[in-house]
């Protein structure tokens, strides 16, 4: 009978072994169900990670520099804290290394952190970094055209309502002496073809200097015969232009280290880089080209370069969108700017589309308000529309009242053919921002 | 399956020292049916130290009987919990001598095991099986049969 149940007991606590062998195993079960108590407790009183600052050691970068991310968070539970970075940057714990790729354009990149706590509870902030590019120092050794056989040369600036040039053209005009003959278009510097453009007799060339340096030179009515995309020197002839077909040419500097003031400068993406990024042709000329060509603007005032980014955050000086609109689906009739003269640097203008049946570029009275001294606190302004015409000049042609109600937002309203002084705004009024 | 085999022992030997899994034990006998034990243990972040009271039932022979309770202290850690504990154990089983001074040990029980989790205040406590095995070798005076 012992020897029964000793067999008995035997197979017994083997078997039961394989369940939980010894006082310790019982113990597990146990805490194995406190784990559970204590992971519900955790969970139900448990609160995210609190960052308290991401910072960048610089948060600006040039071509392929590195700058270190830093981190700095805690858990209100004194949990333990784990960091995961996005993929573009290098990760080490609380610390992480942003490299710049070396754009040819300036990028904004978003670096993201994010911490988690033991019970996968988490937070996350941004910081953002700039891949900035700086302007470029390639000289341009020859105009664009022969400097002897230029009357004059308009600056960046101009506007052309009539034409859908409401905003400060980015780009600079060459009027001839002689109208009658033709003038032949050279590549100011070394560089490559990327585009001939042919628009039923109007040509136009890009020429690409560097990755983040280029031009365009337009109003052409002659294309050098073979011509074509790739490699071209300094000097080398590309064409020609007809003045009694085309008036003028145009030469636009598109460099994407230069900064320009607009208030959201996204509005000027894709179709507006040219404005976004635009600088004076006349600025890659050194001596004794660079005086021989600033002689030639015809521009009474500073800056003789001109400029196409009169913005100024909080005042009514500079380029407007009817509300939400941008330089990509907007009409010249959805765009209004209050800008200084491109010929006279003090003298006010307003460039306005048909949006209130008024198309053109007006002056506005004597004493009138300086554009950049109108904000909020100014309330309603009132200046009347002048004509520049020389058969009417000074003539009032209109009244526009407007009003900041916002720091880039404001009220306009024109009342054409008004000889008033002042109004008061009407439903017809429109609201623009930028 | 092990079959019990019968085999002659010292009656001299008071001492044992226990490899039981997963830890040791020091007993002495202290009377023929009476012995006492203290017990070291460690598994997974868990250590026991306690003692034991064993009762012989029946005459000694190469297999005996016994019956017993414990009493434990725990100290733990596990995945979210950590603490300290009791275990309170009653339980029975049988002892195999293989060779004069050396047996193999089995026993089975009921023990009723309290635990705190210290950082939160949080206990955990109720019975649960046990299961033990282990091998004695006696020496310094021997199981007194």
């Amino acid at each position: 009978m012992r020897k029964i149940l000793t067999v008995l007991l035997v197979t017994f606590l083997f078997a039961s072994a394989i369940w939980a062998l010894g006082l310790t195993g019982a113990i597990k079960n146990k805490v194995k169900a406190l784990d559970e108590k204590v992971s519900e407790r955790r969970t139900a009183s448990n609160h995210a990670p609190i960052i308290t600052s991401l910072t960048a050691a610089t948060t600006t970068l040039y071509n392929s520099e590195s700058t270190t991310l830093t981190c700095a968070a805690y858990d209100p539970d004194g949990d333990p804290l784990t960091y995961t970075w996005s993929p573009n940057v290098t990760s080490n714990g609380q610390q992480a290394t942003f490299k710049a790729w070396g754009s040819y354009l300036p990028i904004v990149s978003v670096a993201t952190c994010t911490v988690t706590d033991i019970y996968g509870i988490s937070t996350n902030t941004n910081i953002k970094i700039m891949q900035d590019v700086l302007v470029s120092t390639v000289i341009f050794t020859s105009f664009f055209c022969n400097i002897s056989e230029v009357k004059n040369i308009t600056p960046l600036g101009a506007v052309n309502p009539e034409g859908g040039h409401i905003f400060p053209i980015d780009h600079i005009y060459v009027y001839f002496n002689d109208t009658s003959t033709a003038h032949d278009i050279y590549a100011p510097a070394a560089g490559t073809i990327t585009y001939i453009q042919d628009e039923s007799g109007e040509y136009g060339v890009s020429i690409k200097f560097t990755d983040s340096l280029k031009c365009t030179i337009g109003h052409m009515t002659k294309i050098e015969p073979g011509l074509t995309t790739g490699p071209v020197n300094a000097g080398q002839k590309l064409g020609a232009n007809e003045p009694w077909l085309i008036g003028n040419t145009e030469l636009y500097v598109t460099d994407y280290g230069s900064k320009t003031n607009f208030i959201t400068p996204d509005r000027y993406s894709m179709n507006g880089e040219t404005t976004r990024y635009c600088r004076s042709p006349l600025k890659y000329y050194n001596d004794p080209l660079s005086a021989q060509l600033y002689a030639k603007v015809n521009r009474v005032g500073e800056p003789k370069d001109g400029r196409v980014d009169y913005d100024i955050s909080g005042k009514l000086i500079g380029n407007w969108f009817i509300e939400g609109k941008n330089i990509n689906n907007s009409t010249a009739s959805e765009q209004l700017a209050f800008i200084y003269d491109v010929f006279f640097s003090t003298v006010m203008d307003i460039s306005s589309g048909n949006g209130f049946g008024m198309t053109g570029l007006y002056n506005v009275q004597s004493g009138a308000a300086s554009f950049e001294t109108v904000s909020q606190a100014t309330g309603k302004v009132s200046y009347k529309l002048l004509s520049i015409n020389s058969g009417d000049l000074g003539q009032q042609k209109g009244l526009m009242i407007v009003e900041l109600i916002g720091e880039n937002k404001v009220r306009v309203e024109v009342f054409a053919g008004s000889t008033e002084s002042t109004a008061d705004f009407t439903s017809n009024a429109k609201i623009y921002d930028r | 399956m092990l079959a019990v085999v019968p085999f002659s022992y010292a009656e001299s030997q008071e001492f044992s020292i226990g490899v039981y899994y997963p830890g040791i034990g020091f007993k002495y006998n202290i009377a023929p049916k009476i012995g006492l034990e203290a017990r070291v243990q460690s598994e997974d972040k868990i250590t026991v130290l306690g003692a034991r009271g064993y009762y012989y039932l029946g005459d000694k022979s190469n297999v005996t009987l016994f019956t017993g309770a414990g009493l434990h202290t725990i100290t733990f850690k596990g995945d979210s919990s950590e603490g300290n504990g009791t275990a309170l154990e009653g339980f029975i089983g049988g002892e195999y001598f293989i060779m004069d001074s050396l047996s193999l040990q089995m026993d089975m029980g009921m023990a009723i095991i309290s635990l705190l989790d210290t950082d939160n205040s949080i206990t955990e406590s109720g019975g649960e099986f046990t299961y033990g095995i282990g091998m004695n070798w006696y020496f310094g005076g021997g199981m007194k049969k």
